[in-house]
């Protein structure tokens, strides 16, 4: 069934369909919307779980952990600086392997302060444990809501995971979502029943310290099951897509790439532009093509090298940067290409920090940039008003 | 009694945990868990216990228990809470919060205080030994006024710790909680009736419980009961409960002891008694100990008289 | 360059030890390195740390494996740690032991020399700190460095009554090892590989632990004194197995023939007037030390109302 909503709408009503036992968040722009549907939800009786009124987002996580740690299925939101107060937790819950999902609605990172969208916040989350993957659209990201609990339960997996999806340009955007039926969400998703849990029958320790004879190894297994996760989100996705007739592929979507020369790899809600700017080039003769990087963490290295095979030049969209370096894409994508002989040719672009839009032209100047092979200036910044900045060249 | 072949206490923290000998802590976990008995979750600040109990794969602990962090055991708690709540299986037992002084009054106030006003049936027990002993003895917001820690020396231009006790249980009570106590590692009977009092009620209850530590304070390993026993002797260490706000069943000291019984048994505050201006400072703690046992026979647990330097 | 390894527990001094012996060495004019094994141990666990003593700037960081000298200040460890691994064929061990290196137990193919620093430190410091002491016997019995350094970086160390004490033990200490000459084994390197610390099962997906399992850890191990009772005078008062951090006290209930024969001692007691009625009762009723676990804190015989348990110094 299909309806107009808003996509915070979306998200409470698909975590709804998932059930949770409980719930824990802290209000934050843009979040707000998701948390404040989840309430009202619960309040006219509609979903049937505890939610934890927390008084910071450091709680938020603490408060899954402990519940996940008890056997419930949890659920939390948050975005920017609450996702950075969560810092601690993040790597805690993920070691403590504790499959908790989360909501982050990309927003940008203080200072300056701005309430707008990028993807500094969960990128600079990127080795936290937690599996990352970024929505496209209000659907997408209501689905992967569904699946995302899925692949945290699934007993080859136990990791958290982050279902990214662009502050304001989705969470506050309504438009016509595929919406749950609870019947084929409880087929696909059952109540969840871990083997561990804290229970007095038998009194487990749970958060114990490792020392050097066996921290290593727990990182070893921590990070296999981010690797095992490669193989497990596609084969979720494809049995997603056989109960709702929605297959969003696997770790990387390719879009008109087959015969493509020119390649830009994306995330997040920017993709769809971009898919339009790639039938607007290929109209006018150009073989152009796009990648939606779904899977940040794990990266996709194999999908992305097979993708890139052959082509002649690749640019890569970071709306977040590692200061002093690049955008944590760009390195992942060269890191990628490491070994291939005929790799083709980088691009790195920043843009769509804190809230710059990214309208279609701007697209197409980076086609033409990798076109062209001209040398990127300002860093790779790529939307810079040069005539604004205070700055000293040395 | 039933004859029998060899009976253990029941030791829900098993031996085997690498608490220093004459711990005072482990020794309040020992006294909390036979008051509790095993229906209990124990959510476990990072701190001495959850290090001496919990190296992995060896556990000390006999109930569920769960580490998660410094500051946000109050958290973890109210999320198992919640969950049993949500899963039906809230009559499985209490969950119970342990945690240090530092864990308590200091990194962990905004989670415990979250805790507090959102209701949950959780009892929170700080184990207070007055500083960060597992870093290795640095001032925490309940050292007393003016105990040397390795942050707060003793040195020419200063006698140690300059200020007093934060007043953590006042600060519990404020959020208007059912019960409130203060009790000590000395004294296991009060101990153990609070702790069963603290999970007993409807939820949030708030414990502190006086846990000398031979290695940070500096005493013989022996006497961490002795030394207990004259924190409260003195008035430094006060034992009382605040029930719906009421403070109430204050314990009486009838005898006091000078304070300087319990400062000159302890390095931390040896300097006191070498220093010139030294013997001012113990007329200060002595005073404070005045003060005390003056002002927990008036009604008002609220308010903290700073000691002027 | 020459590695040292020193073994102890939590509380003996050991990182204290090495960081001496590095002064030491420094002030012969060496270039010298301290540093611990960090860990989370509290008093009692065992420890290690390490020294290295060179002519040129030292670079290496990793911790020592083949050490030239093993300092061993409890010789309860060589049972719970391979305090030898490793040793270089020509290396010693010197073992804080009233004993002879023979009964130390480590295997004949190592020198092994023995001091009993315990004695030595409880006869003029007082107290069993026993890590100034060893270095002393390390000065005497390696040669590696001089007396008159040890004595100095011990001094700065602890300045006034208390250094004082320390120089004068690990004096004697050195006195008595400097006198007799070192007795190179016959067979250098020939030991068996122990494996004491070797894992074999396997980790869980998280660290999640089993209730109780810390009861493989044997804390008795760390004693120096351990509690006597009185059984006699005892009232079964039961503070002792109350006030215990260990759960190291265990009550037992006699039963059948030997609660008679505790019955017919008290019985016999109360007739010569040393206990009461009420004893007599108890009588099948004792409370017993778990040696495995005492960690020896004293705080059972300081709390004893009756003053009926004794703390003794533990034979090592």
């Amino acid at each position: 069934m299909r309806a107009i909503i808003e996509g915070s709408r979306a998200i409470a009503l698909a975590v709804k369909a998932a059930r949770p036992n409980v719930v824990a968040a802290y209000p934050i722009t843009p979040q707000t919307h998701i948390v404040e549907d989840i309430s009202q939800l619960i309040a006219d009786g509609d979903l049937d779980a505890q939610y934890v009124k927390v008084e910071s987002e450091h709680s938020a996580m603490s408060v899954c952990l402990g519940a996940s740690a008890t056997g419930a299925r949890t659920y939390t939101a948050t975005t920017s600086q609450g996702l950075a107060l969560m810092h601690e937790v993040l790597f805690n819950a993920a070691g403590m392997r504790l499959p908790i999902v989360m909501t982050v609605a990309n927003r940008a990172l203080s200072a300056p302060l701005s309430i707008w969208n990028d993807h500094q916040d969960s990128i600079s989350e990127r080795d936290s444990g937690w599996i990352q993957i970024y929505a496209e659209d209000n659907t997408e990201a209501s689905d992967l809501t569904i699946q995302a609990y899925r692949i945290a339960e699934d007993s080859r997996i136990q990791v958290p995971v982050m279902v990214c999806m662009d502050g304001y340009t989705l969470t506050h955007t309504y438009e016509p979502v595929e919406l749950l039926e609870q019947d084929l969400v409880d087929d696909f998703l059952p109540p969840y029943r871990p083997a561990d849990f804290l229970n007095v029958n038998d009194p487990k320790s749970f958060g114990m310290f490792a020392d050097p004879n066996y921290y290593t190894e727990f990182r070893y297994q921590n990070h296999r099951a981010l690797e095992a996760a490669k193989a497990v989100i596609p084969q979720i996705s494809s049995e997603f897509g056989e109960v709702f007739d929605r297959d969003y592929g696997g770790l990387i979507e390719e879009y008109r790439c087959d015969d493509a020369e020119y390649v830009l790899i994306a995330m997040g809600s920017v993709v769809g532009t971009l898919k339009d700017t790639v039938d607007d080039l290929r109209d006018d003769g150009v073989r152009a093509g796009a990648i939606k990087l779904r899977s940040y963490r794990p990266f996709p290295v194999d999908e992305i090298r097979s993708a890139l095979a052959g082509l002649e030049a690749v640019g890569i969209l970071d709306k977040n940067i590692s200061l002093g370096f690049e955008g944590a894409l760009f390195t992942d994508v060269k890191a990628s290409l490491y070994h291939d002989d005929n790799a083709p040719k980088a691009f790195g672009f920043i843009a769509g920090l804190g809230g710059r839009d990214i309208p279609k032209r701007m697209f197409v100047k980076m086609f033409d940039c990798i076109r062209e092979d001209k040398k990127i200036s300002n860093s790779g910044f790529f939307d810079l008003n040069t005539q604004i900045l205070d700055f000293q060249e040395v | 009694m039933q004859a029998q072949e060899a009976e253990r206490p029941i030791d829900l923290l098993a031996s085997g945990h690498r608490a220093c000998a004459g711990c005072g802590a482990a020794l309040t976990i020992q006294a909390i868990l036979r008051a509790t008995g095993a229906n209990v979750f124990v959510a476990n600040s990072t701190g001495c216990m959850e290090i001496i109990s919990s190296q992995y794969p060896q556990s000390a602990w006999k109930v569920p228990w769960i580490h998660s962090l410094f500051e946000n055991a109050a958290a973890v708690a109210s999320g198992i809470e919640v969950a049993l709540k949500a899963l039906g299986r809230d009559d499985e037992g209490k969950v119970v919060v342990i945690a240090g002084d530092g864990g308590t009054v200091d990194i962990g106030m905004q989670a415990i205080s979250g805790m507090l006003e959102r209701g949950h049936d959780v009892c929170y027990i700080c184990y207070d030994n007055e500083a960060y002993m597992n870093t290795g003895n640095q001032r925490s917001g309940s050292t007393p006024f003016d105990a040397s820690t390795t942050t707060s020396p003793f040195g020419k231009k200063s006698f140690g710790n300059d200020r007093p006790k934060k007043n953590m249980p006042a600060i519990a009570a404020a959020h208007g909680i059912a019960y409130v106590a203060t009790t000590s590692v000395g004294y296991p009977r009060d101990l153990a009736k609070k702790v069963q009092k603290g999970i007993a009620v409807r939820g949030p209850a708030y414990l502190q419980i006086h846990a000398p530590c031979n290695v940070g304070w500096g005493f013989d390993s022996a006497k961490t009961i002795e030394i207990a026993r004259l924190a409260v002797e003195t008035g430094l260490w006060m034992m009382y409960e605040i029930v719906d706000g009421e403070l109430v069943n204050v314990m009486k000291v009838p005898r006091q002891q000078p304070v300087e019984e319990y400062l000159k048994q302890q390095r931390r505050f040896a300097h006191l008694f070498k220093m010139p201006g030294g013997e001012a400072q113990i007329k200060l703690i002595q005073d404070a100990a005045n003060y005390n046992l003056e002002r927990y026979k008036a009604v008002s647990p609220v308010g903290t008289r700073e000691i002027q330097t | 360059m020459k590695e040292v390894r020193i073994h102890g527990r939590g509380g003996q001094g050991s990182v204290t030890a090495a960081e001496l012996l590095a002064v030491a060495a420094f002030e012969d004019g060496k270039y010298s390195q301290a540093f611990p094994f960090f860990g989370v141990e509290r008093r009692g666990a065992p420890v290690t740390a390490f020294t290295r003593l060179s002519d040129k700037k030292i670079r290496l960081r990793s911790q020592i494996y083949e050490p030239d000298y093993v300092i061993v200040q409890d010789a309860t460890l060589i049972s719970a740690v391979d305090v030898a691994a490793g040793l270089k064929p020509e290396g010693m061990v010197i073992v804080n032991s009233e004993k002879s290196a023979e009964e130390t137990g480590l295997d004949a193919g190592i020198e092994v020399r023995t001091i009993d620093a315990t004695g030595i430190a409880l006869e003029i410091i007082g107290r069993p700190i026993v890590n100034t002491t060893l270095l002393g016997a390390f000065a005497g019995a390696t040669g590696e460095i001089s007396i008159e350094s040890i004595k100095r970086s011990v001094l700065a160390r602890f300045p006034g009554k208390v250094g004082e004490l320390n120089v004068r033990a690990a004096e004697k200490a050195y006195q008595i090892m400097a006198a007799t000459e070192r007795t190179p084994h016959a067979k250098p390197g020939a030991r068996e590989k122990r494996e004491t610390h070797e894992i074999h099962e396997k980790i869980g997906t998280a660290a999640i632990g089993k209730p109780g399992t810390s009861e493989v850890t044997k804390t008795g191990d760390w004693r120096v004194f351990y509690p006597e009772f009185d059984m006699e005078q005892c009232t079964r008062c039961g503070k002792c197995l109350e006030n215990c951090p260990d759960a190291a006290i265990i009550k037992r209930t006699l039963s059948g023939k030997e609660a008679d024969a505790a019955r017919k001692k008290a019985e016999e007691l109360e007739k010569a007037g040393k206990i009461n009625k009420a004893a007599v009762k108890k009588a099948p009723i004792r409370y017993e030390l778990d040696p495995t676990y005492c960690k020896g804190c004293g705080i059972c015989a300081n709390e004893c109302p009756i003053k009926g348990i004794k703390m003794k110094l533990e034979e090592k």
